[in-house]
């Protein structure tokens, strides 16, 4: 086992990319917390009820009319969720927006920040939910990427430069230093990137909270451990889900790092979508192609075209007291749910085939030359 | 004596080029033992064989193991440097040195250690910003550190100046051979190893053309300077090779009585490279 942590870290030492890649991007985002530019842009708060535009000021014109609109808000249970906005809720916006123009011309200027001020706590946490799975996703996205091109490179690079026959040397079996890689490719990488979206979480929450304490808001919303925890919660669920699933494409990708004789990355992608062209022209389906997109899709697909599955983004309510609607029991029930999908198992078991290929050409590739 | 390694019709082909022609030989431990061959004679072909690197026909025994299918057991307690370019360009010093002394068990960190303090490599520094001559002292420190039974040598020293050449094989034979251990060195530069080996094999298309000790060599071989009058006499005792030279014609005879050979003119000890040039000429003609 120490051996095999030693294999995991000399993947880091060579590659280090993978943690340097989420270190810029954390620090682009400090950036652009301390600078303020983080949060600009339009905010569209429940369905068409405008709040403020981009970086302009609120004007009492406008204050007036969003209060006509949110006169009009109702509560609604749509599909078994709460919509709209209650009595309670109303009340409370429509004072804030009175206590709003009150307040300086200039200071109402930072729009998700106003929209937080002027938001019932309800729709606060929503927004913030929202935040929080924008850096999630971003990360998660970014680590794709990192995943991506290590596994691409993972064996290649070994190779390219004559090194393997160094590593060849060392009294470590092919099948040991292959899967360092495997696990390397998925566990690492995962890992990285949730300590970097909750590190990414943390940040943005710091700039925004700045932001809304300096319109005398409330900034504790960001700490508040509903939604705080269910953001982080929803990153790990997205990422070990996203472990298994991409299980097959990370060893696929260590198939063409052992065997290219170069550029595996040509070696990786024109295949596939050869045969996608092939199937077009020859069947006129794309059957190819829609597995693709599914597998590469998939958690994706799963867990963010539908806004109710984000935790923190859609928070109900329970004997008055608010809490995001998914909880850690739900997460791991659909945790299991995936893993239990026979496209999982497939994976799973494409994936383990396809790492004994890499093993294999690990072993046996350049024997000849 | 026991044998380390044992090659019985050893045979590779790669298409259909055969590299190797049903060789056989034994090493034994101990040994300091040369492989020497042309460019293409089947010598890193051998090695790899050797190493478990590459799948081959016929029977080889590295320290009792199957090198090919016991691969991962062999590493144990072989060492090899297949040649100076092989570290990898991006790793640290410091990093190859805690990587090793991690994962081989043989690793005596001390001795690479003090190896190193001998040099002027910085531990913070990369592969790729040593020179060659510093990358061969690190892979020199980091082989010399491993107690292995076996150790081979692809062309170890290639491309380095011959000052660096000389250190490399002093520091092998002073800090790293002791008596027991094996060394198998293929190399170019006959004579540098020249002094070192206790055995010696020619390897030419394949087939070995020479398995021998040095002091075999010394009793078996003769150069002979003809005497321009005992050129015929000394034509007909069959000899490897005939060279013209300054005047006089050099004859290289093998096994034959060394009394007959003093009557016909000066006799001597060839030198590895003479003999080496004999033997590969004689395997072309």
């Amino acid at each position: 086992m120490n051996r095999f942590s030693w294999l995991v870290r000399r993947e880091i030492w060579e590659h280090r990319g993978i943690w340097i890649a989420p270190a810029a991007v954390l620090l682009l985002l400090l950036f652009l917390a301390v600078t303020g530019y983080l949060f600009i842009g339009d905010v569209v708060i429940d369905d068409d009820t405008p709040v403020a535009e981009t970086g302009k000021p609120l004007t009492d014109e406008q204050i007036n009319r969003i209060q006509k609109a949110i006169e009009k808000r109702e509560q609604t249970i749509e599909e078994g969720e709460l919509r709209g906005w209650t009595a309670e809720e109303r009340e409370e916006s429509l004072a804030k927006l009175e206590a709003l123009k009150k307040v300086d011309a200039s200071k109402r200027r930072v729009s998700p920040a106003t929209a937080l001020k002027i938001l019932p706590e309800s729709k606060q946490l929503k927004i913030v939910g929202l935040f929080y799975a924008a850096v999630a996703a971003l990360m998660f996205i970014v680590s794709g990427g990192i995943a991506f091109f290590y596994a691409l490179d993972a064996l290649y690079s070994d190779r390219r430069d004559r090194s393997v026959l160094f590593w060849k040397s060392l009294p470590l079996s092919d099948a040991e230093t292959v899967l360092a890689k495997f696990f390397t490719a998925t566990v690492v990488i995962a890992v990285v990137a949730v300590i970097a979206a909750l590190a990414g979480q943390l940040i943005v929450a710091g700039g925004a909270a700045a932001k809304v304490a300096m319109i005398d808001g409330d900034p504790s919303i960001f700490w508040k451990p509903a939604v705080l925890g269910t953001a982080l919660s929803w990153s790990v669920l997205l990422t070990v889900v996203s472990v298994f699933w991409y299980a097959p494409l990370v060893a696929y990708l260590l198939v063409v790092s052992a065997w290219a004789s170069r550029g595996p990355f040509l070696w990786a992608t024109l295949p596939p979508m050869a045969v996608v062209m092939l199937e077009k022209i020859a069947l006129g389906t794309r059957h190819v192609g829609d597995f693709l997109i599914h597998r590469f899709m998939g958690p994706m697909k799963a867990m963010v075209n539908d806004a109710s599955n984000v935790p923190g983004v859609v928070v109900r309510e329970t004997d008055g007291n608010l809490s995001a609607m998914t909880s850690v029991a739900e997460i791991a029930g659909r945790v299991l749910d995936f893993a239990m999908s026979p496209a999982m198992l497939i994976g799973l078991i494409g994936a383990a085939a396809l790492v004994a290929v890499a093993i294999w050409g690990r072993r046996y590739r350049d024997e000849n030359t | 004596m026991t044998d380390l390694i044992e090659a019985a019709g050893l045979s590779k082909n790669y298409g259909e080029t055969r590299a190797l022609d049903g060789i056989s030989f034994k090493v034994a431990a101990g040994k300091i033992v040369g492989l020497i061959g042309p460019n293409g004679a089947g010598k890193t072909t051998a090695l790899k064989a050797m190493l478990g690197l590459t799948r081959f026909d016929g029977a080889l025994t590295v320290l009792g193991r199957n090198p090919y299918r016991q691969r991962h057991e062999l590493m144990q307690d072989v060492c090899f440097i297949a040649d100076v370019a092989v570290l990898p360009r991006w790793i640290r010093v410091q990093q190859v040195i805690d990587f090793i002394g991690a994962t081989h068990p043989r690793f005596r960190r001390d001795v690479c250690e003090r190896f190193l303090a001998r040099t002027s490599i910085k531990r913070t520094s990369r592969v790729k910003e040593l020179s060659k001559g510093m990358v061969t002292q690190l892979n020199l420190a980091l082989v010399i550190a491993i107690d292995a039974k076996l150790l081979v040598l692809d062309e170890p020293t290639l491309g380095l100046d011959i000052l660096m050449r000389k250190q490399f094989y002093e520091t092998l034979l002073n800090d790293y051979y002791d008596g027991e251990r094996t060394i198998l060195v293929t190399t170019h530069q006959v004579e540098e190893v020249e002094h070192i080996l206790t055995d010696l094999m020619f390897i030419n298309h394949g087939r070995i053309v020479l398995d021998a000790s040095m002091e075999d060599l010394a009793t078996r071989y003769v150069q002979l300077a003809v005497r321009p009058d005992a050129a015929e006499a000394a034509q007909a005792l069959g000899p490897i090779t005939v060279r013209k030279g300054l005047g006089r014609v050099h004859m290289l005879f093998a096994d034959k009585p060394r009394a007959q050979l003093d009557a016909l003119g000066d006799t001597g000890v060839p030198s590895v490279a003479d003999l080496f040039v004999a033997l590969m000429e004689g395997g072309r003609s």
